[in-house]
């Protein structure tokens, strides 16, 4: 009961989780936007990976959806190809989703750490390149897989569809809370360092090439698990789906959310994912708002939507300075309503 | 029982000699002091002593540790830990952060205690918060421990960049100009800081800087270099009367006075 009162949000967290399942159920929400909280709960996954590297320790990857298509591809080849997933009792594919899943990122993870420790060398722009080439390098190796293993450039079709909104939703949860724990730790606060001053970080006894190397390991694992849900989500993988836009996007979702920041990159990626299908009444022009609400973003706010705050629930002593509490919100909308309650008292 | 030594230090860039033949004992508790005129090398020794350029010839042993090879965060393992003439301070993050991470390398948790969050992970954060607390206190700093480290006057970043240092528990502290850009009254707060680091705490500090009043006044031995070579060593006394070091610093005939 004192876990429960000291941590709030867990049976909000609950909650949500629930309302959303239930009115799935009853048919407000159809499967639609079903799809598109699953994907935004994929993508929040993503930009959390991508903070790791851009925000925290201050390595610039574009190659974010390679790690991703690493955890895609070997956990969708391993159900689709490998074991016969839909012979199996719903217990078992629970399981092996699990396994494959984990599989997956581990995958992911050593392509990571491969990838980082010749890059490490590189700082800046020409790290942003690297990681941008190796990320077309894996596109490309998914094409030249065997079509019967990896389906080749026809895509990978018929993956068993074994991600639901639960998984990506608790996936989600855990990729925050173990970002936090990093953050909140001497390896955050190392790639903290790291990314403020790398020689004053090595002065003060800092491992920078061990620390580096953790941090892209964290990552590539984080966005292994991503790509696993997403390929199980969609049931249809591509090599052309993980390609340069795909990484770019995370990047625009963490830097319009707030780089470094955990919240930041939590909100960026659900409001830019959200926000698409949202303005898709507008047709064509959606893309134009899409683009004008950016601008607006950085123009108004450089660092981002929650640049250098976090959200109080997750309790952060590092990096956030300002922490949001919800009642900060109640207030600000309060405060709100009581200046047109003045304009219209004087107006009167 | 010397905590550092160096034999015979060199380093040559390309055809240059930077630092020629240096040699340092610095006894455990000593304050030593290295002057010289711009370019005469001291930042470049400060360099080779925490490891960030490994000298061409020469032994560096800290703490009866041969450091041939090692890199600047192994310097800092084995007891060394500096400050910049151009501060660097880790700017996107808090006043209190800037010390936990000092903590970095005596920190007793490892990466699964870290994501599972552990009793161990708890006992050692706290440990962390308190120990980085207790030495922001002592230098005053405690007030601001939720500014950025850049926000911070020019002075107490200064003072924020030691306490840092010190947070590693160093065994040779190198301050590289201290009271460089403060107006006369700062640079008596910084005497007076080092003089509290040096007796109350018995750290051993090797310093650079060009103050006069500052080195003379707390400087218990003092190395001269001018263009890469120890021109003079000795008490300050010694070295401010010595024809070499007056004819570096303000030219002329070194042969004159003699």
């Amino acid at each position: 009961m004192s876990l429960i009162k000291r941590n709030i949000e867990y049976p909000i967290f609950v909650l949500i989780f629930l309302v959303f399942t239930l009115l799935n159920r009853f048919g407000v929400l159809n499967d639609y936007v079903m799809q598109v909280v699953q994907l935004a709960c994929i993508y929040i996954i993503m930009t959390e990976s991508l903070n790791i590297l851009n925000g925290m320790t201050g390595l610039s990857s574009l190659g974010q959806a390679g790690f991703m298509s690493v955890g895609a591809y070997v956990s969708a080849m391993i159900t689709t190809t490998f074991i016969n997933v839909n012979a199996m009792n719903p217990v078992m594919q629970v399981v092996m989703f699990i396994v494959v899943t984990l599989i997956g990122a581990i995958v992911a993870c050593v392509v990571g750490v491969l990838i980082g420790m010749p890059a490490m060398r590189l700082r800046g722009d020409y790290l942003a390149i690297v990681t941008l080439g190796f990320c077309e390098v894996i596109r490309t190796i998914w094409r030249v897989v065997p079509a019967r293993i990896a389906g080749a450039a026809f895509g990978l079709t018929g993956i068993p569809k074994l991600a639901n909104f639960f998984w990506c939703y608790l996936f989600m949860l855990l990729a925050i809370y173990a970002c936090r724990n990093f953050m909140d730790s001497s390896y955050g606060r190392a790639c903290l360092a790291i990314r403020d001053n790398e020689i004053a970080a090595d002065t003060m006894g800092i491992n920078c090439f061990k620390h580096k190397t953790i941090a892209f390991a964290t990552s590539a694992f984080i966005a292994g698990i991503a790509g696993s849900l997403y390929a199980h989500l969609l049931v249809y993988i591509h090599p052309d789906v993980f390609s340069y836009a795909k990484s770019s996007d995370f990047l625009v979702y963490l830097y319009a959310g707030g780089v470094g920041s955990i919240s930041g990159a939590m909100l960026g990626a659900l409001a830019l994912t959200v926000l698409p299908e949202i303005l898709r009444f507008l047709g064509n022009w959606r893309l134009v708002i899409y683009g004008m609400l950016l601008l607006i973003i950085i123009l108004f706010r450089p660092t981002g939507m929650f640049g250098g705050r976090e959200f109080a629930f997750l309790k952060l002593k590092t990096g956030g300075i300002k922490t949001f509490h919800f009642s900060t919100f109640t207030h600000w909308v309060k405060g709100l309503f009581r200046r047109k309650e003045k304009e219209a008292a004087t107006a009167k | 029982m010397s905590i550092l030594t160096t034999n015979h230090l060199t380093i040559r860039f390309g055809g240059l000699v930077a630092v020629e033949d240096f040699n340092i004992d610095i006894e455990k508790g000593e304050l030593w002091a290295i002057i010289g005129p711009n370019g005469a090398g001291k930042t470049t020794v400060y360099n080779m002593i925490t490891g960030i350029y490994p000298p061409t010839e020469g032994e560096i042993f800290v703490d009866g540790e041969n450091m041939a090879g090692k890199k600047p965060f192994e310097f800092a393992r084995a007891g060394v830990s500096r400050t910049f003439q151009n501060i660097r301070l880790f700017g996107g993050s808090s006043v209190l952060d800037n010390v936990k991470m000092a903590h970095t390398m005596d920190c007793g948790y490892n990466y699964w205690d870290m994501m599972l969050r552990t009793k161990k992970y708890r006992s050692e954060e706290d440990r962390i918060t308190e120990e980085s607390m207790a030495l922001l206190d002592l230098f005053g700093l405690a007030d601001k421990k939720d500014y950025f480290a850049t926000q911070l006057p020019y002075g107490e970043q200064r003072k924020l960049e030691i306490v840092r240092a010190l947070a590693t528990r160093p065994k040779l502290l190198l301050l590289d100009e201290p009271a460089a850009g403060m107006s006369p009254g700062e640079i008596d707060d910084v005497m007076a800081l080092i003089h509290r680091i040096h007796d109350e705490m018995g750290q051993t500090i090797l310093m650079i800087e060009h103050h006069m009043k500052l080195v003379m006044g707390i400087a218990q031995k003092i190395k001269v270099l001018e263009f890469g070579r120890t021109i003079s060593e000795g008490t300050p006394e010694y070295v401010q009367n010595d024809p070499l070091v007056i004819a570096a610093y303000l030219g002329g005939d070194p042969d004159a006075h003699a």
